[in-house]
C-alpha cells in the first residue's frame, strides 16, 4: 500500500488511529503493539501478498539470533552469530537485488548470455535488512538487551510506516518506545502537521516536476536539446528530494501521531559547502547505519591493521594515510552506490562521491572564509547536479551522451518546443520546489521573531497564517492523491 | 601527550580552532577523520580504540581525547 494512496489516506490510517486510540494507552501497550503490528503486516501484504511469508520467516530467525546473540559481546560464537545474521540479511538482498546483476556481469566476462532469474525485490527489503542487521548487532555490542518478546522484535522490524522507506531506525533507537511511549494531542497535531507537509512536498513538487524528468530521461539522449539536458538534472534534483524528504516527513508524523519518535533524515542538504557535509545532510539515517555497521567496523578492524603493516614496512605516513582513505571511502561508496540500484552507474555515482570526500579532507580552506564557502557550495551543487546524469541514464555509454547533449556535443539543437513546454507547464513547481530547497522560510520567521517587540503576538499570527496555509496545501495535495491515483516513490525500488 | 594531539588534529583539521569544546558536535570531526584519528593514536600511543569509545564525547576536544588515550593506556 502506498501512503500517499486513497485507500491509504480514507481508510487504512482513519481506522488504524480510530482503534489505536480506541486501545487504552496505560494498560494495554501490548494490545497497542499487536494491534500495530497486524495492521503492518495487512499493510505489507496489500502490495506482497506472497513474499510477505518471507519476509516473515527472515523475522523470526532475526529474533533467534538476537536471543542467541544477547551476552556474547566479544566470544567467538558472538562473532559467528553475527556473521550469520549479516549473510542472511545482504544474501536475501543478493539474491533479490544483485544475483541478474551478477548473472550479467559473469556472462560479459565469459562472452557468453547466462539466464536470467527475474526476481524482483520485495518491497522494502534494502531497508528491512539494514534494520534486522543493526537489531543482532546492537544486541551484540551489549548496546541493548534483546527482547524475549517476539511481537517487540516483529513490530521494530516491520512496523508500517518505516518499513518500506525507511528511515532507517537502528535497534537501540527504537527499542524503550516499544515498552513505553505516550500519546498525546500535541504529539498527534504535531505528526498531524508533518505529515501534512510530507504529503504536499511529495504530491505537489516532486510527482508533477517528476513528469519533466521521467519524459527527458526517456528521450534519446544524444537527440536532446542542451536546454532540456540541463533542465532534466537540475529537475530531478528537486524531484528526489521532496520525494524523499516528503516520504520521510509523512513517516515521522505518522510515527508520532501513533506516539513513536522516528529521527530526522534530512536537513537541508543543498545548503552544504562540501560533498561531505551534503551526505551529513542527505538521507542521515543511511549514512548513520553505514558508519555504525561498516565504517566504524571497518575502521578498528582492517584499516588499523593495514596502517600498522604499512607503518612496519615503514611506508611514507601520508602514502599510508592515503591508502587507508582510499580503502575505507571506497569500501564505503562502492556499498553506497550499489545499495542504491544494481547497476555499475550507481556504483560510478558512489565512488564519484567517495573521490570527492578524499579530496576534501586533503583541500586547504582559503584564508577568505565566505569565498570559501561560496565557491564550497557551488562545487557540491555541481557535483549534486551533474552526478544526476549518471543514475538517471541506464548504462554508462548513455551517460557520457547525456553530458554530451548537456554540452551541445552531439549536433543537438540549444531547445525544442517540447523544452518550452516543459518551462510553460511546470515552471511554478520547478520555482517552489527550488526556493524550497533552501530554508527561506525559517530565517524570514526567525528574523520576524526576533526583531518584534512582542515576540509573542508575531509567533501567533504566524502559527495562524502557517495552519491556514498547511490546510489549503493539504487539500490541494488529497485532490492530486485522487488525480493521479498510485504514485510510487523514487526510494521504494532502491 | 596533549602537544602530539594537538599535531595530529592539526594535520587533519586544517583551518579549525583547536582549542574549541565541540570538535564532534559541530561536525569537524566526522566519520573519515575518525579513520585516521582513531589509526594515528594507535600508531603514536600503541593503544587499542574500542567500538564503545567512538562517540562525540571523546572527539570534542583535544583534552577529552587526552582523557581517552589515558583510559586506555591504564
Amino acid at each position: 500500500m502506498n501512503i500517499t494512496s486513497v485507500p491509504f489516506l480514507f481508510l487504512f490510517l482513519p481506522i488504524c488511529l480510530l482503534f489505536y486510540y480506541l486501545i487504552p494507552n496505560k494498560k494495554s501497550l501490548v494490545l497497542q503493539n499487536v494491534f500495530l503490528l497486524l495492521v503492518s503486516l495487512f499493510f505489507y501484504a496489500w502490495g506482497e501478498p506472497i513474499r510477505i511469508f518471507y519476509l516473515c520467516i527472515l523475522i523470526v530467525v532475526n529474533w533467534l539470533l538476537g536471543c542467541f546473540v544477547d551476552g556474547k559481546k566479544g566470544t567467538k560464537l558472538g562473532k559467528w552469530i553475527v556473521f550469520i545474521a549479516v549473510l542472511i540479511n545482504v544474501g536475501s538482498l543478493f539474491v533479490f537485488k544483485y544475483l541478474d546483476f551478477t548473472l550479467e556481469n559473469i556472462g560479459f566476462i565469459l562472452g557468453q548470455e547466462l539466464p536470467l532469474l527475474g526476481f524482483t525485490l520485495p518491497l522494502g527489503l534494502s531497508f528491512f535488512c539494514f534494520q534486522a542487521i543493526s537489531y543482532v548487532v546492537d544486541i551484540y555490542r551489549g548496546k541493548v538487551k534483546s527482547t524475549k518478546n517476539l511481537l517487540n522484535a516483529s513490530l521494530y522490524l516491520s512496523i508500517f510506516f518505516k518499513m518500506t522507506q525507511g528511515p532507517i531506525v537502528q535497534y537501540n533507537q527504537f527499542e524503550s518506545q516499544l515498552i513505553s511511549r505516550k500519546t498525546t494531542w500535541t504529539g498527534f497535531c504535531d505528526g498531524f502537521w508533518r505529515f501534512a507537509i510530507g504529503l504536499a512536498k511529495k504530491m505537489l513538487i516532486a510527482s508533477n516536476i517528476g513528469y519533466v524528468v521521467t519524459d527527458i530521461f526517456a528521450t534519446d539522449t544524444a537527440s536532446l536539446p542542451v536546454v532540456s539536458a540541463w533542465l532534466g538534472c537540475f529537475a530531478y534534483m528537486i524531484q528526489i528530494f521532496f520525494d524523499f524528504a516528503g516520504y520521510s516527513d509523512m513517516a515521522i508524523g505518522l510515527g508520532k501521531m501513533f506516539g513513536f519518535e522516528i529521527p530526522e533524515n534530512f536537513n537541508y542538504p543543498y545548503i552544504s559547502t562540501s560533498v561531505t557535509g551534503y551526505w551529513q545532510r542527505w538521507h542521515i539515517t543511511l549514512g548513520a547505519w553505514f558508519r555504525d555497521y561498516m565504517f566504524y567496523p571497518l575502521t578498528l578492524g582492517p584499516a588499523i591493521r593495514m596502517r600498522k603493516f604499512l607503518a612496519k614496512k615503514k611506508v611514507n605516513k601520508n602514502v599510508a594515510k592515503f591508502i587507508q582513505n582510499l580503502f575505507v571511502t571506497g569500501c564505503i561508496w562502492f556499498t553506497t552506490g550499489i545499495w542504491h540500484g544494481a547497476t555499475w552507474n550507481y556504483v560510478v555515482w558512489g565512488l564519484i562521491n567517495g573521490a570527492f570526500i578524499i579530496w576534501e579532507l586533503y583541500k586547504k580552506p582559503l584564508k577568505n572564509k565566505k569565498l570559501d564557502s561560496a565557491l564550497g557550495w557551488l562545487y557540491t551543487i555541481a557535483v549534486a547536479f551533474f552526478t544526476k546524469a549518471i543514475v538517471c541514464t541506464p548504462d554508462m555509454g548513455s551517460a557520457f551522451s547525456y553530458f554530451g547533449s548537456m554540452f551541445g556535443l552531439n549536433g543537438n539543437s540549444l531547445v525544442s518546443d517540447t523544452t518550452l513546454f516543459y518551462f510553460r507547464e511546470y515552471w511554478i513547481f520547478i520555482v517552489i520546489g527550488t526556493l524550497a530547497c533552501f530554508p527561506i522560510y525559517t530565517k524570514i520567521k526567525e528574523k520576524l521573531v526576533n526583531n518584534s517587540n512582542n515576540s509573542k503576538k508575531v509567533k501567533t499570527i504566524l502559527y495562524g497564517i502557517e495552519t491556514v496555509a498547511l490546510l489549503i496545501v493539504f487539500i490541494i495535495s488529497i485532490a492530486y492523491s485522487f488525480k493521479n491515483g498510485y504514485t510510487a516513490f523514487i526510494y521504494q525500488k532502491f | 601527550m596533549q602537544e602530539k594531539i594537538k599535531e595530529i588534529l592539526g594535520e587533519l583539521l586544517i583551518g579549525v580552532d583547536l582549542s574549541s569544546k565541540t570538535l564532534a558536535d559541530d561536525g569537524y570531526i566526522d566519520s573519515l577523520i575518525v579513520v585516521n584519528l582513531v589509526s594515528e593514536l594507535d600508531l603514536e600511543f600503541d593503544i587499542e580504540i574500542p567500538f564503545d569509545a567512538l562517540v562525540n564525547e571523546n572527539f570534542n576536544s583535544v583534552e577529552a581525547i587526552e582523557a581517552l588515550v589515558k583510559s586506555l593506556q591504564k
